[in-house]
């Protein structure tokens, strides 16, 4: 009994003295010596990155509208990469403001980084490097038209964390990186210039289907925003309600999906008023059922 | 015409004046407004020049080859039948002199050919195909310089212009065989739903009817087009495009027009044409070797100054032509220009049919292009400043666009 009593006590003894030590001698090789001007150094620079942020985003967002289309793009999906340096730059000089940054110290502090995350912001730390997967993995990239679920736009923004949507009815949503772990991305241009649009209209049964076609195919090859290089196709299908066709063609820039598509429609149906091409008629749902 | 052009800058007392490169900082930013009179003698002078004999030979030959291919192999559905020629040149050059020029030189070269060669012939010729080869070819040209304004009904026009039967000159067989000119193709449709029908009809007529040769002027932004929709160079095998014309060829070209210009140079050092040559060569490198193009780089590169005291005469100078810069082009911009460049001449209600606009909506855009001089108006017609062209072209490539070579 007092053997083991002993036995402790030296053991307290021992482990309590050499951690101690070891919790001193850590103390002054891992932290630097804070001082105010340390502190100014720091926070000028990370308002120095924060203004480089925003002034990399104004430029980015002017030059790209003001080039040809063709380099837009190229020059939106350029703007992740330059956030990514301005930021990994900025926490690397903060970081050795104040960290005696050696392999032990370095590896301590990221295990100190990642359990802090790991309980308090995981899904932060997901987004995190989700956006850094994203990078390098191009499920989207600025400029592209995305449907993410529920919700399609236009990317216009890609931050740390999310990536910011512009909708067609010009609302701006923000979804986190980790959708793309769990979420499929549907992307219309995957970093082209042009998207397929589908144009739905639906006939009457005995409509002469080659003389739409061809006020469709023509409607397309008319319209200004028409791109001509890529192929032009009309699919019909016969439906309950009536003849249904899809006109898939490209506009020269995704972005005119929408004012496309308008024109593609007030051409066709001109068209269709002056040829009488007649519409489905309306039957009460009780007698298509039966 | 160009004595015209003399005469008014006999009256306006303008000297001209080549500068050297290193003389040019000696002019002022901005150049004094030429006299109204002498831009308008100087536009009719280089209108009326003709064509450059590099392209006359270049249609004539090309014409003459593919009317002898087509008549002997005319029943013959190979590929030397082809009953069609098309010519193709920029937008912003008009191919109707050109076209008109070449028809009727061949025509003069073949009735000369006929001539001398009829009395060894006469005894020779009894197969019944050199008979039909003995035939003369009725020649007619399409009536309408520019789009009519009923569009819809091209096809209908086209009709008329073909079943009309040829008037028969006296002392010839009436002539079984035409050759139809069709100088710019790109007024016989318009980019609508209901415009292309004219084009369908060509397309047709030429395909089946294979008495009747077509000699056609097309632009290569429209070719280009119509090749989309319709795979036209499937039906038009014989295509031919006009070469880009040389620093020399311009010169010679332009000869003239400086000719009367240097009234009053007394400078005919080696310095003069050596400095002449390099201004040429300069221009047909940004022209595009494109004669319009040119002409107006040429016209904006001189520099008027008047008379200071009144005794000494007014000088024409001349700086370093240069490309004009494009004003910033707003997309709505960029699709009245490519609209106007594939269709070389648009009036405003056909403009705004073609981009599927009201006339209100594409007003205002077309005056901001008509005030920055990038468009311009002839007889209620828009068409494309020639000057900025090759800018235009690179734009709209950039933009996605469908451009021509």
């Amino acid at each position: 009994m007092y053997y083991s009593i002993y036995l402790r006590s030296i053991y307290q003894n021992i482990i309590g003295q050499t951690s101690t030590n070891i919790v001193e001698s850590s103390e002054a090789d891992f932290f630097q010596n804070i001082t105010l001007e340390k502190i100014l150094h720091a926070t000028i620079v990370i308002t120095l990155a924060y203004v480089l942020l925003q002034i990399s985003q104004r430029l980015n967002d002017w030059l790209s509208e003001k080039v040809a289309r063709r380099f837009r793009l190229l020059i939106k999906q350029s703007l992740p990469f330059w956030r990514a340096i301005i930021i990994l730059g900025t926490a690397i000089w903060v970081i050795k403001l104040f960290f005696q940054l050696s392999a032990n110290n370095l590896l301590a502090l990221t295990g100190t980084v990642a359990v802090a995350l790991g309980f308090a912001f995981k899904d932060y730390a997901s987004s995190l490097i989700a956006g850094v997967v994203a990078l390098f993995e191009m499920p989207y990239r600025v400029g592209d038209r995305v449907q993410i679920g529920e919700h399609y736009g236009e990317i216009v923004s890609y931050g740390l964390r999310v990536i910011r949507l512009q909708t067609p009815t010009d609302n701006l949503i923000s979804i986190p990186h980790n959708k793309i772990w769990t979420e499929a991305i549907s992307n219309a241009n995957n970093g082209q210039l042009e998207a397929l649009v589908v144009t739905d209209l639906y006939l009457a049964h005995n409509v002469d289907v080659y003389l739409a076609s061809e006020i469709l195919y023509k409607a397309a090859y008319t319209s200004k925003y028409t791109q001509l290089n890529l192929p032009i196709v009309v699919d019909i299908e016969e439906t309950i309600r009536g003849t249904h066709f899809q006109l898939k063609s490209y506009p020269m820039d995704a972005r005119d999906e929408y004012v496309y598509k308008t024109d593609l429609l007030k051409r066709a149906k001109q068209a269709f008023g002056k040829a009488s091409i007649a519409y489905p008629r309306r039957y009460p749902i009780e007698n298509i059922e039966d | 015409m160009i004595e015209k052009f003399k005469e008014s800058l006999r009256q306006a007392g303008v000297k001209f004046k080549w500068l050297g490169a290193e003389s040019e900082g000696e002019l002022p930013e901005t150049p004094s407004q030429l006299p109204p009179e002498i831009v308008k003698s100087m536009n009719q002078a280089i209108a009326a020049l003709p064509n450059h004999h590099t392209w006359l030979e270049t249609v004539e030959s090309a014409l003459a080859q593919a009317v002898k291919n087509w008549r002997e192999n005319r029943d013959n559905e190979n590929i030397e039948g082809i009953n069609s020629l098309v010519v193709l040149t920029s937008p912003v050059e008009s191919l109707s002199d050109l076209l008109k020029s070449a028809v009727s030189q061949w025509e003069q070269e073949t009735s000369s050919e006929k001539e001398a060669s009829k009395e060894g012939e006469e005894q020779q010729a009894s197969t019944e195909t050199e008979k039909q080869r003995e035939k003369p070819l009725q020649v007619r040209s399409l009536k309408w310089p520019y789009r009519p304004h009923d569009y819809a009904h091209i096809s209908n026009q086209l009709q008329a212009l073909f079943n009309e039967k040829a008037p028969e000159k006296s002392g010839q067989l009436p002539a079984s065989e035409e050759l139809i000119a069709i100088p710019r193709l790109e007024s016989c449709f318009l980019r609508c739903i209901g415009g292309l029908e004219g084009i369908e009809y060509l397309r047709d007529t030429i395909f089946k009817d294979r008495s009747r040769f077509f000699a056609i002027g097309c632009n290569q932004w429209t070719w280009k087009y119509l090749d989309r929709l319709y795979k036209v160079s499937a039906y038009f095998e014989h295509t031919i495009s006009l070469p880009a014309l040389t620093g020399e060829q311009l010169l010679e070209w332009f000869a003239p027009v400086l000719s009367a210009i240097n009234l009053g140079v007394d400078d005919e050092s080696e310095k003069l044409a050596k400095s002449e040559s390099e201004y040429f060569e300069n221009l047909a490198a940004i022209s595009q070797g494109i004669p319009s193009v040119a002409a107006s780089l040429w016209l904006r590169s001189l520099w008027y100054e008047p008379s200071t005291d009144g005794n000494s005469p007014a000088q024409l100078k001349q700086k370093k032509a240069k490309l004009p810069d494009l004003p910033n082009l707003l997309p709505e911009d960029r699709y009245i220009l490519y609209s106007l460049l594939l269709h070389g001449y648009l009036s405003l209600s056909h403009l705004a049919v073609s981009l599927g606009e009201s006339e209100a909506t594409v007003q205002a855009r077309v005056q901001f292009l008509l005030q920055n001089d990038v468009m311009q108006r002839r007889h209620h017609l828009l068409f494309v400043s020639p000057a900025h062209y090759p800018k235009l072209q690179a734009t709209l490539e950039n933009n996605n666009f469908l451009v021509g070579d």
